[in-house]
């Protein structure tokens, strides 16, 4: 055991395989959604991992893609009142993208006023989100109930409303948001904006066109939180909405999960079609992100 | 000075959001905060035709969890119901079953929420109690399962209905079990001999919720009539005598389905499960399925699908809502639910059950043992599922476990 190479040789398969271990534990549990949701026995609660299960088809993905969903129509006894797939999926989209966009405008704006300006309560405001962030989701849950209960938007309360739902997603988003970007505007040299004040710049144009240009890994982690947050969310939204019409696919697939049976190869199957949104998302941040994630509580 | 203007300006409209959302509304003056008390009448004959058609418009909003199959007889129930009512509407909304109770308590509590709710029988008394739904003895009941009722009976109110019956039973694969057993001794002999390779003679759930019913069945009980333990006797050792046999003959872990999918594939002679899998076992054994009446020593509980009346509902709607109620429960509305829905088990005694294996299930229903749905249950669940652990996979002495389970759910009693 003295050969040096030996030694080389055995540490490097021990890192093998342990490298070999975590990667099937990450990639075990999507294959077994995936042979799941390709077994047409609908089985309950399935136990083991069969990769290519008898009689295996996508079927269920086509069901989940094409059919009506018949537990969310307008008018039960009329199928065509009743969502499908591409119908859930904008809603989704619009609360997922409102929560990421109000992350984002209301984040960036606090969080460059607590980093930049000097005022009375910005250390205790700092540390009142700190509290928020502390706080049991569940803790919220009533009083935003009743908040969003009390202003009409049109004929309809805020809270039956995507753009309400929306809303109090980003209330559970947003003191996350703030400390984020307000550790990343920290790092930021604040020499680059005098230099564009005392180019004439005002202090709005200063953070649009120095700040923000800047900021884009903080920005996009914010955009990609708030975009999952809202995306994958469902118990406040089977709380807030009534109309099926404005239900999610969060919503959607939650709703596949009766009291006693669960048809799990739909459920699998649309819990895979359901990942591919933010999946592409992340793609299309990913540069900014791999640098944002390592920003931001570096000074604060 | 600008900024000081600015900063004012926004103080304002932050105050005035604070100021209108603390303030009150209509919809949370509704709720008077006394207890709900009974409404007028709703009418006598539970058929579809009893409201006047010139009364005053009245839309119904209704909340359930139902699954496909359920939804499609409802659906057919409210369209009869509405057609010969024209100034009733339904507004029905699906939600999940483990959000349905907080969505209603949540909008109940402030004011809103639905008229009717379907929703599991163990609600009602803690519902009825937090002042959110309303007495409905009113609402006329002939030929409703007697037992069935008094499952929804609480305080000297009737705080639910039970528009279906269901329970647990005992399922048969005829291919391995030709003959139903008459006691457990019986059961468990036929079980051990028909445990060859893969094929297990039975699979029985050990779980509290699918085993509690056997202590019953071996002359106990779970609690006395104020809620106290009454578990801590000699039936309850001879109960936990029998989950070891459970045990013994091949029940592997605890609410897995394991047994349920074994039992699909043709290997299991017996299983313990609810009549709300008849479908799919029906589907999966085709006629080799059977249920068992009760053998000597063994139980299961019944339970109800319930409907329970907002106390938010205002008077005019709250009628409606109990002629639909009287008439989901007549004859004529029970059997198009049992005529859409392979599983459902008519609670309206005069509904012809003539699907043999629904027919054999009311029959187990007989040696059955009516499910416990007072709002103290909920200090049992925890002390005896530690009770039946520790006896059954550790092997602790049954007099120490049954007096440390004994003291755990007084401790929760009293908390």
């Amino acid at each position: 055991m003295n050969n040096p190479r030996l030694q080389g040789v055995i540490k490097q398969i021990l890192l093998q395989a342990f490298l070999l271990a975590v990667t099937a534990a990450v990639i075990f549990p999507i294959l077994w959604m995936v042979s799941i949701a390709i077994d047409p026995r609908n089985i309950d609660k399935p136990l083991d991992l069969t990769l290519i299960p008898p009689g295996a088809s996508f079927e269920s993905f086509r069901a989940v893609l094409f059919d009506n969903n018949p537990l969310m129509c307008s008018n039960p006894g009329d199928t065509s009142t009743c969502m499908t797939f591409g119908k859930l999926l904008l809603n989704s989209l619009y609360v997922a993208g409102g929560t990421a966009l109000f992350s984002v405008i209301l984040g960036a704006t606090a969080a460059y006023a607590f980093s930049r300006f000097r005022f009375i309560g910005r250390q205790a405001g700092m540390l009142a989100f700190i509290a928020l962030l502390m706080l049991p989701a569940t803790a919220t849950v009533t009083p935003l109930y009743v908040l969003l209960g009390q202003v009409k938007l049109g004929d309809e309360v805020l809270r039956s409303t995507l753009i309400g739902l929306a809303i109090a997603y980003t209330s559970g988003a947003l003191p996350f948001a703030i400390w984020n970007l307000k550790g990343y505007f920290d790092t930021v040299p604040q020499e680059l904006e005098e230099a564009a004040l005392i180019d004439g710049a005002s202090v709005t144009q200063a953070f649009f066109r120095i700040i923000l240009p800047l900021s884009l890994p903080a920005l996009a982690v914010t955009v990609l939180l708030g975009f999952m947050t809202g995306w994958t969310e469902f118990v406040l939204a089977w709380l807030f909405l009534d109309d099926p019409t404005k239900f999610t696919l969060a919503m959607a697939l939650r709703s596949m999960q009766g009291q006693f049976t669960t048809p799990w190869s739909t459920f699998f199957a649309m819990a895979l079609l359901m990942s591919i949104p933010p999946v592409l998302l992340f793609f299309a941040l990913q540069r900014y992100i791999v640098s944002g994630l390592t920003v931001g509580g570096v000074k604060g | 000075m600008k900024n000081k203007l600015f900063g004012l300006l926004a103080l304002l409209v932050i105050a005035s959001l604070v100021l209108a959302a603390c303030g009150p509304t209509g919809a949370t003056e509704e709720p008077t905060g006394e207890e709900p008390a009974a409404t007028e009448p709703a009418g006598e004959e539970p058929a579809a035709t009893e409201e006047p058609a010139a009364a005053e418009p009245v839309t119904i909003t209704l909340w359930h969890s139902l699954k496909d199959s359920e939804t499609a007889g409802l659906t057919e129930i409210i369209n009869a119901f509405t057609a010969a009512n024209p100034h009733v509407t339904f507004d029905v909304l699906f939600v999940p079953f483990d959000d349905l109770r907080n969505k209603f308590e949540t909008a109940a509590a402030t004011g809103e929420g639905p008229d009717l709710l379907i929703g599991a029988d163990d609600w009602g008394p803690a519902l009825f109690d937090a002042l959110l739904v309303a007495d409905v003895s009113d609402v006329p009941t002939e030929n409703v399962n007697a037992a069935a009722l008094g499952v929804g009976q609480y305080n000297g109110a009737q705080v639910e209905l039970p528009y279906v019956l269901k329970g647990v039973v005992l399922y048969r694969n005829t291919a391995i079990q030709p003959e139903a057993a008459t006691s457990f001794g019986d059961l468990k002999a036929k079980a051990e001999a028909a445990t060859t390779g893969d094929t297990y003679g039975a699979l029985l759930e050990i779980g509290s919720f699918f085993s509690f019913a056997h202590l019953y069945g071996q002359g106990g009980a779970l609690m006395n009539a104020d809620g106290t333990p009454a578990f801590n006797t000699e039936a309850g050792a001879a109960w936990l005598a029998m989950l070891a046999d459970f045990k013994a003959l091949g029940a592997d872990s605890w609410y897995s389905d394991n047994d349920i999918n074994l039992f699909k594939e043709g290997k299991v002679g017996w299983v313990i499960d609810g009549t709300w899998n008849l479908a799919s076992f029906s589907e999966a054994l085709g006629e080799n399925l059977a249920i068992d009446a009760w053998p000597t020593g063994m139980s299961g509980f019944v339970q109800t699908g319930a409907i329970m009346l907002s106390a938010n509902s205002d008077e005019a709607t709250a009628t409606a809502a109990k002629s639909f109620l009287a008439y989901l429960l007549g004859a004529e509305a029970q059997a198009a639910f049992y005529a859409s829905d392979d599983a459902f088990i008519p609670s309206n005694t005069t509904v012809a059950v003539d699907d043999p294996l629904r027919a054999q299930a009311l029959t187990a229903f007989g040696g059955g043992t009516a499910w416990i749905v007072t709002p103290k249950m909920g200090a049992y669940w925890g002390p005896t599922e530690t009770l039946i652990k520790t006896v059954i996979d550790e092997g602790t002495d049954v007099t120490e476990a049954l007096n440390t389970a004994e003291q755990g759910v007084n401790d929760a009693l009293n908390q």
